[in-house]
């Protein structure tokens, strides 16, 4: 049996990791509600942007363009995989990993070639382990990371694409849904997704609303060609803007329930070690009170 | 009609106007109400609209303005509210890049730069006077 003093050094150090524990979780708490800001902020540029450029380009220019035209059956795929700098936050990056590990083993096998990079040192780490193929990317002060930076990782992207390096791109990242709640999500970038296709019931109300707005024709200020480039450009960008965003509001959020979860966990092992630790006592004091006693009684 | 003001890292206003004024690359124009289903790209100036007797003003940065019947978009690349503008401080800049453009030593790639500034200042004078 665990002797008081063992005891009581275990219920200390559970008590101080518990500290550590609490204080991440405050510190995850309060980054979180400023990931989730500017993450809130972000969504409405998106969101407008989208509905613009699916109202503004004709159904020819929608088959046309080289970033909105589909390819049925692409040969090389890339994913950029977005997990964390650090751990200590749930099953943040394992959960992601694990989807682009199904990916790979079951949707990738009808392409010739499925490249991957990775963002984060927690990505980086498992492939490196496992040997796979990978191209690592830095990205700097992620903290306050801003449109710009994401227009200069979409030009990057949009040049390797152009250049044919890979027919299709997938951003892989959590999805913000709430604190407790990270969804891995596949956004196909390049080329971008077919603008009102995935929307279900309500696909044949839009088709009816767009051909309304090619009846009305559009008055240009500048040259159409170059607006649209440019709206496109912005549109590509603020994907990339949005899924860092949403992977670290995801990180933060994750980090704070794993810490809020360890944090009760050590509060837990605390009241059971303290049980412990009072039988132990109790213990103690019944066989030395049985000394006494007998002693007393041999006299 | 409906006016948004967006930009990639905020929504900067929704909400009525009652008319809209904004810099395209043909100078200022402005939208009322009914208008023909317009697409302009924005150049740097001011942006302001009206609601009633209240005006707003906006500094922009280039950026994107579609307009139809009832309702106004922005998408502006960075926007610059006026009020929290400082009339001196702004003159102060604006007499100093003056200074800096007539040096006769600036090479040509600054003289672009700070020539890109004095009208963002510009601007930001503009916005002032709404």
């Amino acid at each position: 049996m665990a002797t008081l003093k063992t005891i009581r050094k275990r219920i200390v150090s559970v008590k101080n990791t518990q500290k550590i524990t609490r204080a991440m979780k405050m510190v995850a708490a309060a980054r979180l509600r400023r990931a989730q800001m500017a993450l809130l902020a972000a969504r409405p540029y998106r969101n407008i942007l989208e509905s613009n450029i699916g109202r503004l380009f004709s159904d020819e220019q929608k088959k046309s363009h080289n970033l909105l035209k589909q390819i049925e059956e692409p040969k090389k795929v890339q994913l950029l995989v977005m997990t964390s700098d650090r751990g200590l936050c749930g099953g943040f990056n394992g959960n992601l990993l694990r989807q682009v590990e199904h990916f790979l083993t079951h949707e990738a096998t009808s392409f010739e070639a499925t490249q991957l990079a990775v963002i984060g040192k927690k990505g980086r780490d498992y492939y490196r382990s496992r040997q796979i193929d990978y191209e690592y990317l830095q990205l700097e002060n992620l903290e306050e990371f801003s449109f710009a930076q994401a227009q200069v990782m979409a030009s990057e992207w949009m040049t390797k694409f152009k250049q044919g390096q890979f027919e299709r791109l997938y951003l892989v990242y959590n999805t913000f849904k709430s604190a407790i709640s990270q969804v891995p999500t596949f956004q196909q970038v390049f080329p971008l997704p077919m603008m009102g296709e995935d929307v279900g019931d309500s696909t044949a109300k839009n088709k009816d609303a767009e051909k309304e707005q090619i009846r009305i024709p559009v008055k240009w200020e500048g040259n159409p060609e170059e607006i649209l480039d440019q709206l496109l450009t912005r549109y590509i960008a603020s994907y990339f803007y949005l899924a860092v965003l949403e992977s670290q509001a995801s990180e933060l959020g994750a980090r704070m329930s794993a810490m809020d979860n360890a944090t009760n966990n050590a509060s837990d092992m605390i009241g059971k070690l303290t049980l412990q630790y009072n039988r132990a006592r109790q213990a103690a004091i019944t066989t030395e009170l049985m000394d006494i006693v007998n002693g007393a009684e041999a006299l | 009609m409906k006016l948004q003001i967006v930009t990639p890292e905020a929504k900067v206003y929704e909400g009525e106007a009652e008319e809209l004024y904004a810099y395209g690359p043909k100078g200022e124009f402005g939208v009322l109400p009914g208008h023909v289903f317009y697409v302009s790209s924005l150049e740097i100036g001011r942006l302001y609209f009206r609601k009633g007797s209240e005006k707003r003003a906006y500094v922009v940065d280039g950026g994107f303005l579609v307009a139809d019947q009832d309702s106004v978009q922005v998408l502006a690349d960075k926007v610059e509210l006026a009020d929290q503008l400082n009339k001196a401080e702004v003159e102060k800049r604006l007499a100093d890049l003056d200074k800096r453009l007539t040096q006769e030593d600036v090479s040509p790639e600054d003289f672009d730069k700070l020539f890109n500034e004095r009208q963002y200042e510009e601007a930001r004078l503009s916005a002032l006077d709404v």
